[in-house]
């Protein structure tokens, strides 16, 4: 019963899913936003989420904060769609760069949480399969690697260096050209 | 019923870095490979010494080359291309990024590096391009569709497919650009289609188009190739390829590459004689003049010396007569019966190039020699083999 077409869009955004938590909480979700998860799309388009999805993998409050972003994600998408045709280019393209600028003010804000919940995050879009979140989450992640010293990433992450001076010593000479 | 997990990268197999503290990250993997692809390439060699697992993975082939094509979360998309711009020794110096145009996919991206200086991306059979400043980063696109004065009487693109080449004009340094098109099809009803040529100056000014020009006065057989084949040394019995070229033009505050959004391509008298198209190796620019092999349709052991069509980008004028290549003759046999024998020669195994600002013809036999010829006197015809490398079959 997946709808395709543009057609359907109405059916699609009435017909509604159910999300089961590992801590066994029911989240409501339209289909729309639903899909963004590709993991869910399929069993959408397989028949099987009758009686809801249950995720085991997936906290109640990190469930939540997903659907959360994928409600946005999807309402940005539709909204897209939607106001193509009622707006003059100039318009439609004011009102397209005010849709992206919210868009990226909610992606700021959305991740301003600590590190566990982060990784959390990133876990849950990749095993939902949500692209846009995991690309988020990842890139929020480099970015806090970024300019970072070998030794402060082995303390922000309790890593243990493991290699032999000697083989450190190697390592530098191989890629000197970056430590110029 | 559970919900499957994306395949991870083959990478995850190697199970050292999946235990514990030899983790990269406190995350599976291949997100942590997604990760660490969405940094520069700067950060990933300081960080090879973070712990063995990171100098693992950073040093993997497989991440390298992934890392090499964008494969982060910014992601690219499937028509963007990715250049390194590399040292001999295959350290990469600079990277660049050149967003698709959404027109295609850039699997049938061509590059063609190093024509005045500009890097040349040549998409659809040549028929859509467009030309990055390896210094700058900056990218124009060449207008699509065929001069003004050929559009009107000739179908569409699509019927041809199309060599484009850059050059630098030394007295203006503006920078032009000829394309020779090529029919694809013999014929189409309604058309009477010939090869075209076409020329377009690019200027920072955003005013390049391609410029259609008058055909040759002589018609042309095209249908009927081989009447075209043996032209070279009589008068031209054939109106030839039409051919344009681009400007991009000189202003104040000239950069190097501007926008070609008005750029137009001008049409151009053809060669007289068909051009080899298809191969990259047979054409070369040296300063503001482009050489093309002519096409060779007899079979192999009638060829002769290569011949090479020329066209003056700074005067814009005739295509050039016709140069012969250098002749090659080689001796053969043993001691006893040396003889001199022009027969052994491969044509095919001849390519063009600009080296030291001066056109060569190349004679490479793999995995034997390779004989550089260098142009000394166009008027003359005047060749001499500069270079003689010899090698040795590598496994």
């Amino acid at each position: 019963m997946a709808s395709a077409g543009s057609g359907d869009e109405k059916a699609a955004a009435a017909a509604m899913i159910t999300l089961i938590s590992s801590d066994n909480e029911k989240f409501e979700v339209t289909e729309a936003t639903a899909t963004l998860s590709q993991t869910i799309r399929h069993m959408i388009e397989d028949g099987c989420t009758d009686g809801g999805v249950p995720l085991p993998n997936v906290t109640s409050k990190i469930l939540a904060r997903v659907i959360e972003y994928c409600k946005k994600h999807a309402t940005a998408a539709a909204g897209e769609e939607g106001s193509s045709s009622s707006f003059s280019d100039a318009a439609f393209l004011e009102v397209d760069r005010a849709f992206l600028e919210e868009l990226e003010e909610f992606d700021d804000a959305f991740l301003e949480v600590d590190r566990a919940t982060l990784f959390d995050l990133i876990l849950a879009a990749n095993y939902l399969d949500i692209k846009g979140l995991l690309n988020l989450t990842c890139q929020k992640v480099a970015d806090s690697v970024k300019g970072k010293t070998p030794e402060q990433i082995r303390e922000m992450y309790n890593i243990v260096n493991d290699l032999t001076p000697e083989e450190e010593a190697e390592i530098r000479r191989e890629t000197q050209w970056a430590f110029e | 019923m559970a919900p499957a997990l994306a395949p991870a990268p083959a990478l995850s197999s190697r199970s050292r870095l999946d235990i514990g503290s030899a983790a990269v990250l406190p995350l599976p993997l291949d997100v942590s490979y997604k990760i660490l692809l969405c940094l520069p390439a700067k950060d990933l060699c300081h960080l090879r010494t973070v712990s063995w697992a990171w100098r693992f993975l950073l040093s993997d082939p497989q991440f390298i080359a992934a890392h090499g094509a964008g494969a982060g979360p910014g992601g690219i998309h499937g028509d963007d291309v990715r250049f390194n711009i590399m040292d001999l020794s295959g350290r990469i110096l600079k990277r660049l990024h050149v967003a698709g145009d959404g027109t295609d996919n850039a699997t049938d991206d061509l590059i063609i590096s190093s024509q005045a200086g500009l890097v040349c991306i040549l998409g659809a059979m040549g028929k859509r391009c467009r030309l990055l400043d390896p210094a700058t980063g900056a990218v124009t696109s060449l207008p699509d569709g065929l001069a003004e004065e050929h559009a009107a009487n000739q179908p569409h693109m699509g019927q041809y497919s199309a060599a484009v080449m850059c050059g630098k004009v030394a007295s203006t340094g503006e920078h032009k650009v000829l394309r020779v098109l090529d029919i694809r099809l013999l014929s189409i009803s309604g058309y009477n289609l010939e090869p075209l040529c076409e020329a377009l100056t690019l200027d920072g000014s955003g005013n390049a188009r391609w410029r259609g020009k008058e055909a040759s006065p002589d018609p042309v057989s095209v249908c009927d190739v081989t009447s075209r084949q043996f032209s070279g040394t009589g008068p031209p019995i054939s109106k030839g390829p039409i051919s344009s070229s681009l400007e991009l033009g000189t202003g104040p505050g000239f950069c190097r590459l501007g926008p070609a959004g008005n750029a137009r391509w001008r049409g151009k008298k053809a060669s007289p004689n068909p051009i080899s198209m298809h191969d990259v190796t047979s054409r070369a620019v040296v300063d503001d003049c482009v050489y093309f092999f002519l096409k060779e349709l007899a079979p192999l052991h009638i060829v002769g010396p290569k011949r090479i069509a020329s066209f003056d980008l700074g005067i814009e004028e005739d295509w050039r007569r016709t140069l012969e290549g250098p002749q090659i003759v080689r001796f053969v046999g043993n001691n006893d019966r040396r003889r001199h024998s022009r027969d052994d020669v491969d044509y095919n195994h001849f390519s063009l190039a600009a080296l030291n600002g001066c056109l060569a013809v190349v004679h490479c036999v793999r995995s034997s020699f390779m004989d550089l010829w260098f142009l000394m006197d166009f008027d003359e015809g005047l060749w001499v083999k500069q270079h003689s490398i010899h090698m040795k079959s590598v496994g």
